[in-house]
């Protein structure tokens, strides 16, 4: 039965009311509708990450407030792309990838730390085209200033399907910037040894970003879970100013890698389970649970002091700090 | 002399920015600079372009007339957010990005042609060598620059110069300053500007004097005095050129008070009287401009031509006429008044009612209206034949005269103001003022040059000198306070206009809608030696400071010298004589003129004053023995005048 436009939200109303009054507070409001991001990181979760949790079981812990702004670094990322032909069927896509770190004074004003490293190629399978075609394709290129990378390198080639062909572009385009922004971190590292470094992003790609205690990695998205299923009602349930204990995340060979827990920025009281929350990764520098638990606490609470200001209108406002976004209005202004 | 900048290495202000919504234009452009670039409304800003046009890099100077800021909050809400609702409440880590974007209004391009919209490009500050560009001032600095103040802005200190060929002729002329009461410096801006003028009007102009009315308050009155002044001002003064000095060449013109005592001014002390004369005039200086004391009105075109006839074939000259008995000469309003009613008596007995086509209503009110005119003019006009005036024809190079008119009614300040306007005129078109140019000083041209109510000389005359007075020589440096009042063909024939501090709703008239908001919100907030300056070659205005003027102000002047204390009028008389023989007694001339009227006194002390005799004491006893001789009683006169009726259809008949 179908149900006329204008009515659908106070019947919806009615039911989620009907639903609070019977089931209480295992009834939460939803929010501002997120449905679509959420289900697409359902679509690409991949699995649950090798871990170990420290203590055993995963406790919530609340993180001390924050008395002052302790980040002096921001290192973020962007990529661009665009189609800018078909030879023979396949894309030749032109991508910008770019990486930079904002540094941050002591009057909280951002200006860019060195330059930004930024690359501009054109992507597209090596094999499909041919050598042949690649070659003169390349020259043409190359006459006008423009590289051509190999997206082959990324991912194998698994169709002619165009979509798929732009994906595996794409996924080289990603590994570029990676790639520049492990560099810029490393830098930093190389230089400020001590100064306190947030990464929009897993750390664990950089030695030196993991070896660096003032390099915390910020994850926003949840696609990949470091709890147990049986966790996760845990992890949801954080409050503002929460954090779960640190969970150790193991490499192939059991070995931790490195240090992980959930943080929830703002409350998420009215909103989706996943709103305000994120995952801080850092290097394991101590096997020592009451120094990792510890080191857990003061990242948070650097990590809470980015909550002001807000950086809307980024969709992503609730999990980003202004800072980064002013990386990545940086970075798009000049890449 | 303008400084040329080194070419320095200093950091660029700004970068021009356009965009689709906001584009630059040949007038205007806009450019962002960093949060503490030191630079507002008024900087003035030089633009370095980037691409070769027609063989040159073009620069372009400009104005900023705007300023916005905005930072890339979406919302209000976001910052009550980030807060937590609280004010002060909640750590923020980071400051939002902020622009400040400033708006120019472009003042010149090098080269000019061709006229281009402003490239992008880096901004600059302007130095000393960009502002005598901007300001077209390289033509004619070393020539017949008249420093008007400094430019100050980013570091930047650079003298500011009026043209005097578009500030005292031929090329426009004319001056024009506005501003609020008390807080617009508008006198002092006038004593600062003839200072400037005096010290560097170039010889080969010729000669320059000024004629200041002062219309209220003691501000124009100690010209002469030297002020205290701050190492500011005398930097001010050094840079600019001009000597801190006080007028060394001035001389005060004030008419006697109603009561005869004394001159109406408040620059009365003993010790300032060596430079201050009576404004006095007789019948010949005053029946000329008769016509600004009568209303129009009253005095028809019948009056107007027997005025005419009485000017023109009586006063000064023999005159017969078979009604008079013989022969008359009219000198004076005394003579005057003899001649009027020998006449009406000769009309009487003849039971005429015209004379020479002049009815006797139309005599009998003529004269009714100017023989009064002693009588509301007292102190300015008298019934004998003294005179006391300004030096038409002997004016001196960087003199100033000024006249207190301030304590004068209304119909005597129109007299003076009209006859001296147009006494100047007439020296100057004959060019035998003594001088080549005159500045008259007015102020309050609100009162004096309404843009609305009832036309009257005042008007006229100051309408006169602002649309023809360049071609002659006569330049008028006019204030009030309200510019949007005055009528707009003296403020529109000023070739350079000054603002001061504004108040809000002259801003909100029509004549500012040519300013930007900010500007117009400077204005409204300009310090007192502040100016805005409107010029012929700035095709913006231009904001200077220019120092206090080296002359004491009316307020310490009036603290400084005290007026003299309003005597009676014996020991007025006395004080007077006693310049002549200091061995004079308040006894002995209370002998002298026991029973004498005091119109005689006074007569008979100009008359001292006028042949400043070597035995002062027997000039002026001489004078009564003359003057108030024993006379032949005449006929008893009826003490009621009988009404006289209207007769035929003449409406002035009473």
């Amino acid at each position: 039965m179908s149900i006329a436009g204008p009515t659908v939200g106070r019947a919806v109303d009615a039911a989620r009311s009907a639903l609070r009054a019977s089931l209480g507070d295992r009834v939460r409001t939803a929010g501002p509708d997120r449905t679509e991001a959420l289900a697409q990181d359902g679509a690409v979760l991949m699995q649950h990450a090798a871990v170990t949790i420290l203590g055993g079981s995963l406790r919530v812990c609340d993180v001390p407030p924050p008395s002052r702004a302790s980040f002096e670094g921001f290192l973020d990322g962007i990529q661009r792309s665009s189609t800018i032909a078909y030879v023979d069927g396949v894309p030749l896509l032109h991508g910008t990838a770019a990486a930079a770190i904002r540094d941050r004074d002591a009057d909280g004003r951002m200006t860019t730390w060195r330059a930004p490293r930024i690359d501009h190629a054109i992507y597209a399978s090596r094999v499909l085209l041919g050598d042949a075609t690649w070659d003169d394709v390349s020259a043409i290129l190359d006459a006008r200033g423009q590289s051509l990378y190999d997206s082959d390198n990324a991912l194998p080639v698994t169709s002619r399907h165009p979509s798929s062909l732009l994906r595996q572009a794409l996924d080289a385009l990603s590994r570029v910037r990676n790639d520049l922004e492990r560099a810029v971190g490393d830098a930093w590292c190389d230089v400020h040894p001590d100064r306190r470094l947030y990464v929009d992003g897993s750390v664990r790609t950089s030695h030196a970003m993991m070896r660096s205690p003032g390099v915390i990695g910020v994850v926003k998205s949840h696609a990949t879970l470091y709890v147990p299923d049986d966790a996760l009602a845990l992890v949801t349930a954080l409050g503002a100013g929460q954090r779960t204990s640190v969970i150790v995340a193991l490499d192939a060979a059991d070995r931790p890698r490195f240090l992980t827990w959930y943080l929830r920025l703002r409350s998420a009281v009215g909103r989706d389970p996943f709103f305000g929350l994120i995952r801080v990764e850092c290097g394991v520098r101590d096997a020592d649970q009451r120094e990792a638990e510890a080191h857990a606490d003061a990242a948070s609470t650097w990590l809470l002091a980015e909550r002001s200001p807000i950086a809307r209108p980024d969709a992503r406002w609730d999990v980003m700090p202004y800072a980064i976004r002013d990386c990545e209005v940086y970075l798009r202004a000049v890449a | 002399m303008i400084a040329i900048a080194a070419d320095d290495v200093r950091r660029p202000l700004g970068r021009v920015v356009a965009t689709e919504r906001r584009p630059n234009t040949p007038h205007e452009f806009h450019f962002w600079t960093a949060l503490d670039a030191n630079v507002g409304i008024g900087t003035i800003v030089r633009v370095d372009g980037t691409v070769v046009v027609n063989g040159h890099v073009p620069q372009i100077y400009g104005v900023v007339m705007e300023g916005q800021s905005w930072t890339d909050m979406l919302s209000p809400l976001d910052d009550v957010l980030g807060r937590d609702g609280q004010p002060d409440g909640g750590l923020v880590a980071t400051q939002r990005t902020e622009i400040r974007l400033y708006t120019a209004s472009v003042l010149r391009h090098i080269p000019d042609e061709p006229l281009q919209p402003v490239p992008m490009g880096t901004v600059w500050l302007a130095d000393d060598h960009d502002i005598a560009l901007a300001l077209r001032m390289d033509g004619y600095v070393g020539r017949t620059a008249i420093p008007v103040g400094l430019y100050r802005s980013g570091g930047t200190e650079s003298p500011v110069y009026l043209d005097a060929d578009f500030l005292l002729g031929p090329e426009a002329a004319h001056l024009n300053i506005t501003g609020v009461s008390g807080l617009a410096t508008k006198t002092s801006a006038v004593e600062w500007l003839l200072q400037s003028i005096f010290a560097h009007f170039p010889a080969d102009k010729g000669s320059v004097a000024a004629v200041c009315f002062n219309v209220k308050g003691p501000d124009l009155l100690y010209l002469d005095q030297p002020a205290a002044l701050a190492a500011d001002d005398l930097a001010m003064y050094e840079k600019l050129g001009v000597p801190a000095e006080p007028f060394q060449n001035v001389q005060y013109y004030a008419p006697y008070d109603a009561a005869l005592r004394g001159l109406a001014t408040i620059r009365s002390n003993e010790a300032l009287q060596h430079n201050v004369q009576p404004l006095t005039w007789g019948l010949k200086e005053v029946l000329q401009y008769a016509v600004t004391l009568l209303d129009r009105e009253d005095i028809d075109a019948k009056a107007d031509a027997l005025i005419d006839f009485i000017t023109d074939r009586v006063v000064g000259q023999k005159f017969s006429d078979p009604m008079l008995g013989g022969e008359m000469i009219v000198h004076t309003f005394a003579d005057l008044d003899q001649w009027f009613r020998t006449l009406l008596d000769g009309l009487e007995r003849k039971d005429s009612q015209t004379w020479r086509t002049h009815h006797v209503a139309t005599i009998r009110k003529v004269r009714n209206r100017l023989v009064n005119l002693a009588t509301r003019c007292a102190g300015l006009v008298t019934d004998g034949a003294d005179v006391s005036d300004l030096p038409f024809g002997t004016f001196e190079d960087r003199s100033v005269h000024v006249l207190d008119v301030a304590n004068l009614e209304e119909d005597a300040q129109g007299l003076i103001f009209a006859r001296v306007v147009s006494k100047l005129r007439e020296h100057l078109e004959r060019r035998d003022l003594g001088v080549n140019h005159v500045v008259v000083f007015v102020d309050e041209l609100n009162k004096y040059a309404p843009s609305d109510g009832p036309e009257t000389y005042v008007r006229r005359m100051l309408l006169d000198i602002a649309e023809r007075g360049r071609y002659l020589g006569m330049v008028l440096f006019s204030a009030q306070q309200f510019r949007s009042q005055v009528h707009k063909r003296v403020v529109g024939n000023a070739g350079t206009a000054l603002y001061g501090r504004m108040d809000g709703d002259e801003l909100a008239t029509p004549g500012y809608a040519v300013l930007s908001p900010a500007v117009r919100t400077k204005l409204s907030t300009l310090d007192k030696g502040q100016l805005m300056v409107r010029h012929p070659h700035f095709t913006q205005p231009v904001f200077v400071r220019f120092p206090r003027p080296s002359v004491l102000t009316g307020r310490l002047g009036v603290e400084r010298f005290p007026a003299a204390p309003l005597e009676e009028f014996d020991a007025a008389m006395l004080r007077r004589l006693r310049r002549f023989d200091g061995g004079l007694t308040l006894d002995w001339l209370r002998s002298v003129i026991a029973l004498v009227d005091d119109a005689d006194v006074i007569r008979a002390v100009r008359a001292t004053e006028r042949e400043a005799p070597r035995d002062a004491k027997v000039y002026f006893s001489a004078q009564f023995r003359r003057q108030v001789a024993p006379r032949e009683l005449a006929a008893p006169q009826a003490l009621v005048q009988p009404l006289a009726l209207p007769v035929g259809d003449d409406p002035y008949g009473f």
